[in-house]
């Protein structure tokens, strides 16, 4: 498979433009940024709501944005033109995560300096934060794959949205309802575990969880675009 | 003679549906190539093949010697332009820069912009968004799109389908064009006078199968009576056999001047087509 950063950034350029002009998408930002803006009028930041502000972040716009350029794509049938053209699959999907992530960087930076987190162990915290987000972004590519336009990704996104996005209430779920204990596995949960612990130590239990969903979610979504994509 | 598009036995079901019957043809270099059928004949499901989006599920088709299971490689896609029902065009964007994208896309100058645009005669509309066009002018950015970077091949899907005559008339203006610049052709069409003006060979598709090829002017001669068409001042229109003695009977027509037309009696592709298959075209 071929890889071209002319091709990549010619589609990123031109998402960038679509992006623009789609408020119905691209207003997703606020979400966070009005979430931030709530939680900082609390007193003092809890390891909780800065959670609550790196996984909004990247559900409603890593996992909302990418899913709904996807399915719009393929609602439109620009995908098919993009992928009779010379760009492989890669320079497509690369192109399409590249604005999904410089969008859901700056909304996560925006609202955590509204939050007022101080970053314990930058480098730590960094590779986490990506690692996380490179989960959320092939999420919002599987939804986008498999579903028909972006009205149907809107609605599948509210689920997801729930489960990988709003994650202060789990605690008090697993406790009343001991067959909710998954729910400590699910990535959001684990970068909360992985946050409360870095005052006093570096713990990697979170990292190789949240790399597993990753692995996996990556694994799902190429077998599907090959399902769907390749003849 | 060399042929670029060689399908050789094809076929292709969907299920249960059987879209293409041992299918058979070439393509020569430089050809413009009417592929005429009704709805449902198998067109669409031909291009999708010759352009990798489908795999035949028996037989073999190559075009530029490379089989329908390699052409989803970026040196074939290059080679190629498709316009078709399923492609789309971004419509946020202005048509300028649809076609900017897929400059870049194909490592065409920017200047590529203008001279396609000049083809299918939207020049004054470039700056337009592609939401406010109509029909008509989204089929000619389509148009312009598969024409960007000067393929070998283009294969047109209904080119002129949703155009008004003098559009239509550009259209194949621009086409004659490029296909005197060397790009060979391979276009879909219902419109019998569309095929007729402009392909040097037809192929008439019925039920998946073909069941009539050659160059129009050929078909016509090869379906028609023999008989010229005689039409005079006063409103009659006589009909006599293509032999020596009408002559002297058009002679004297003509030196009354009482001559309006005279025509082969030939029939149209329409006529043909209906002849061979028993089903219209449309």
């Amino acid at each position: 498979m071929t890889f071209s950063m002319k091709r990549i950034y010619a589609i990123f350029q031109k998402d960038l433009k679509e992006l623009y002009r789609n408020l119905f998408v691209s207003s997703t930002i606020i979400l966070p940024i009005m979430m931030a803006f709530m939680m900082s009028q609390a007193e003092g930041v809890t390891t909780a709501s800065v959670t609550l502000v790196i996984t909004l972040s990247f559900a409603a716009v890593g996992t909302f944005v990418q899913s709904a350029m996807i399915a719009e794509e393929k609602e439109k049938n620009t995908l098919r033109s993009l992928m009779m053209s010379p760009a492989s699959t890669l320079d497509i999907m690369a192109g399409k995560s590249l604005v999904t992530f410089v969008m859901t960087l700056a909304t996560l930076i925006v609202s955590l300096l509204i939050v007022g987190y101080s970053i314990q162990e930058p480098v730590w915290m960094t590779g986490m934060l990506l690692l996380l987000l490179v989960f959320y972004i092939t999420l919002g590519t599987l939804i986008g794959l498999l579903t028909r336009t972006l009205i149907e990704a809107s609605v599948v996104l509210m689920p997801i949205l729930l489960l990988f996005g709003m994650n202060v209430t789990f605690e008090s779920l697993m406790v009343s309802y001991e067959f909710l204990s998954f729910l400590e596995y699910l990535p959001n949960y684990q970068i909360q575990l992985f946050i409360d612990d870095l005052g006093q130590r570096i713990s990697l239990k979170p990292a190789f969880i949240i790399g597993v969903w990753t692995i996996m979610t990556l694994i799902v979504t190429i077998g599907v675009y090959k399902k769907k994509f390749t003849r | 003679m060399d042929h670029i598009i060689e399908v050789n036995h094809v076929q292709k079901t969907f299920g249960k549906e059987q879209a293409l019957r041992d299918l058979t043809f070439g393509v020569k270099k430089g050809d413009i190539f009417g592929f005429l059928g009704p709805s449902g004949a198998g067109k669409t499901t031909t291009i999708e093949i010759l352009t990798g989006q489908q795999v035949p599920t028996s037989g073999e088709a190559r075009v530029f010697g490379v089989p329908s299971k390699d052409m989803h490689h970026p040196h074939y896609l290059k080679r190629i332009g498709v316009m078709s029902d399923s492609s789309g065009l971004y419509e946020r964007l202005s048509i300028r820069d649809n076609l900017l994208l897929f400059c870049e896309l194909y490592d065409q100058p920017s200047t590529q912009v203008e001279e396609v645009l000049e083809i299918v005669n939207l020049t004054a509309e470039k700056n337009k968004r592609v939401s406010k066009l109509s029909k008509g002018m989204k089929q000619r950015t389509m148009l312009a799109r598969a024409l960007l970077h000067q393929p070998d091949l283009l294969f047109l899907d209904e080119p002129t389908g949703a155009l008004d005559p003098a559009n239509a008339q550009h259209i194949h203006h621009g086409l004659r064009t490029l296909n005197e610049r060397g790009t060979t052709i391979f276009l879909t069409t219902h419109d019998m006078n569309e095929a007729e003006t402009l392909c040097s060979t037809v192929a008439f598709l019925d039920k998946g199968s073909i069941q009539l090829l050659d160059c129009p002017k050929k078909l016509r001669k090869q379906f028609g009576d023999g008989h010229l068409m005689v039409g005079l001042t006063d409103g009659r229109e006589i009909m006599l056999p293509n032999e020596p003695a009408s002559a002297e009977k058009i002679y004297q027509w003509m030196k009354n001047s009482e001559v309006e037309t005279i025509e082969m009696n030939t029939p149209t592709l329409g006529d043909i087509f209906v002849e061979v298959t028993g089903r219209n075209l449309v």
